[in-house]
């Protein structure tokens, strides 16, 4: 590229620039000559000089006209030959012998010899630079090369000669430019499929950089999911609760009937399947609750042996207590079998012996009017055991729904451990109970009510006679209710809370 | 009018190329030859010195040394220094003696000193025509000069 802008500059400048170009060559050549010519004449000098020296020690004088200046001589002898007298510049001046004169001769025209070669070289090197203008010419077209070629032939054979060789040089020199100029399409075309080659690249990064961004999009999904899988499964945990709870509950109520406590189990176990299947992460830890479950069992076994003497404390407190007690004692038991249905159908669990219960809750229900009408007649009775029934409904569902409960359960974890003490002690004395009287297991269970409500409530019933014995009815129901709805929260939130750390307490 | 810028024109060339060609060749022929000239009354001149000298030193025999060329001398003896071959012309040598010589060289001088005032004479003459010449071509050519310059003319 840079080759072909020189050569179109020149081009451009052929006119005036080769002419002046030419002068200028023309001008060193003149002064290379004339030196030429100058050191020419040294040397013939120094040659004419040594052949002199040479012969001048022949003889021991010449007789000769001594020059005194160019005009004037005089007549004289040339005596002590073999002194020569040199002078060595500076207006200093040696004096030896022919010989040693001789060899001074010699050194000097050494220095003429080389002095002659460069100018010689020199003359070359510019009488180069004007063919090379003259080629110039020619290739611009100002001259025919037919002409110029005839004149120069007629001149003389030498330039003739370089004249052809000339003549040969254009054809070539623009073939070369048609070279040149297919190279720089080629280079051209590899600039761009270089620029090909970049677009490309660009390509790629900017699809990997796509592809990045996608990549991002995609983990701040999985972030959010796994986000919500968690709060999920904290919910689950939540009815895993619940499903203990009402397991524990079951249970009881069992009693010492092994069918009826297999079932129960058996329905456990497939609630806590359920529960891994949908929470598919989560699989490890429903099992160690399951075996902390085991370990409960195992104790609550071991247990009821030692409590035979706590109940005979308790029977004693029924027998003072009367007829207001068993009341309390059966609505507490329709509160829990309500509880327990509602779970049930929840988990969307439906099973031959859940229906059974289903069934026989409202059986249980009708019972427990009967019983109660059979026992007292008094309507107002009544009345009051509908509103509880009520209450009880809005306190369970705000219970399960809630999650500020199982906050404060975890707050309060350790004073609730003390609670679970408790009720594992409840229980026990519910089994003992049922063994020796041999009933029915609904029966059963309406003694087991007895024994707790009486040991949790001993000072209320001073105060509620009272209140019955009183006329008006309306400040006596919101008296009771406030009283029922306020241990029935605590009891059950220190069992759920219970069942949690014991399985913390089981694992350290 | 087209015809008559041409002739000016080639009137032109014709005065310039007279000036370049001529005149001024024939200026520098001039003081060429002057310039010889008076190389040749320096040449007399140290040898009336050369000549004095030897006078007054007032010895026959001379010692001297001769160039044999290139700056290379050797000695010379000359038995008889009283009588002096001198170039008179056209290659020709007379023999005089000192006081001879002297009286020829003073003569020879005066006689070179005569002629290089002819040369720069003629050299003044030749001048005056490239002068009128300019002159001429500035007119054909519609070029005025200042006022002052003409007074200078007439006068």
């Amino acid at each position: 590229m840079a080759a072909v802008g020189k050569v179109k500059r020149s081009t451009r400048d052929l006119p005036r620039g080769v002419e002046r170009l030419k002068d200028e060559h023309r001008k060193v050549v003149k002064d290379c000559r004339s030196q030429i010519e100058h050191w020419e004449k040294v040397g013939k000098d120094y040659e004419s000089l040594q052949d002199r020296l040479r012969t001048l020690p022949d003889k021991l004088s010449y007789d000769i006209m001594v020059p005194f200046g160019p005009l004037a001589f005089m007549p004289g002898k040339l005596v002590h030959t073999n002194e020569v007298t040199v002078l060595l510049g500076d207006n200093w001046f040696a004096k030896c012998s022919a010989k040693q004169a001789d060899t001074l001769v010699e050194h000097r025209k050494k220095h003429v010899e080389n002095a002659l070669d460069d100018l010689q070289k020199v003359i070359k090197n510019f009488q180069n630079r004007a063919d090379f203008t003259d080629d110039l010419k020619k290739l611009s077209g100002e001259t025919g090369d037919y002409v110029d070629i005839r004149e120069e032939v007629v001149n003389e054979e030498e330039i003739t000669k370089g004249k052809h060789r000339l003549a040969h040089k254009p054809n070539s020199k623009p073939k070369q430019e048609y070279i040149l100029e297919l190279k720089d399409n080629k280079e051209k075309e590899d600039e761009e499929e270089e620029d090909d080659d970049d677009d490309e690249e660009r390509k790629a990064k900017v699809l990997s950089e796509e592809e990045l961004w996608a990549r991002l999009d995609e983990l701040e999904r999985q972030e959010e999911l796994q986000d919500q899988r968690f709060r999920l499964d904290s919910t689950d945990t939540n009815g895993e609760d619940t499903t203990s709870s009402s397991e524990e509950e079951k249970e009881a109520d069992g009693g010492s009937d092994v069918q009826v406590n297999g079932h129960q189990k058996e329905n456990g176990w497939k609630a806590s399947s359920l529960t891994a299947q949908m929470n598919g992460t989560n699989g490890s830890h429903p099992e160690e609750e399951e075996d902390d479950e085991d370990c409960e069992e195992e104790t609550d076994n071991g247990l009821p042996t030692i409590y035979f003497s706590h109940t005979v404390e308790f029977k004693k407190v029924r027998i003072n207590t009367g007829k207001n007690t068993t009341l309390k004692f059966s609505e507490r038991k329709e509160q829990k079998e309500q509880a327990k249905h509602k779970k049930k159908s929840g988990k969307s669990s439906g099973h031959s012996p859940l229906e059974s219960y289903k069934i026989t809750s409202p059986a249980d229900i009708y019972r427990v009017f009967v019983d109660l009408v059979n026992g007292e007649p008094i309507p107002r009775k009544s009345i009051l055991k509908s509103r509880s029934r009520e209450n009880s409904v809005c306190s369970d569902t705000s219970e399960s729904s809630t999650a500020d409960f199982e906050e404060r359960r975890a707050a309060f974890g350790r004073s609730w451990s003390h609670d679970d003490a408790t009720h594992s002690d409840t229980s026990d004395g519910i089994t003992e109970e049922d063994s020796p009287t041999g009933t029915s297991p609904h029966m059963n269970g309406r003694f087991e009510a007895f024994t707790g409500t009486v040991i949790e409530k001993d000072p209320l019933p001073c105060s509620i006679p009272h209140l019955t014995i009183a006329p008006p009815a309306l400040p006596t129901i919101p008296e009771r209710k406030l009283e029922e709805v306020v241990p029935d929260v605590p009891q059950e939130l220190p069992k759920r809370m219970s069942k949690f750390k014991a399985t913390r307490l089981h694992h350290k | 009018m087209t015809s008559g810028t041409s002739v000016i024109n080639d009137k032109v060339l014709q005065y310039e190329t007279f000036i370049s060609e001529v005149l001024r060749r024939d200026l520098q022929k001039v003081l060429e030859q002057r310039d010889a000239v008076y190389e040749k009354i320096a040449q007399y001149l140290q040898l009336k010195n050369t000549i004095q000298s030897i006078q007054e030193s007032g010895s026959k025999e001379l010692k001297t040394d001769v160039d044999l060329g290139c700056n290379f001398y050797v000695q010379a003896h000359v038995p008889d220094a009283s009588r002096i071959y001198v170039a008179v012309g056209y290659g020709f040598f007379v023999e005089f003696t000192h006081a001879e010589a002297l009286k020829f060289i003073e003569k020879k001088t005066n006689q070179l000193t005569e002629y290089t005032e002819v040369l720069t004479k003629d050299a003044a003459k030749i001048k005056a025509n490239i002068r009128m010449v300019l002159e001429g071509l500035r007119e054909l050519q519609g070029l005025k000069d200042l006022p002052e310059d003409r007074r200078r003319e007439v006068f």
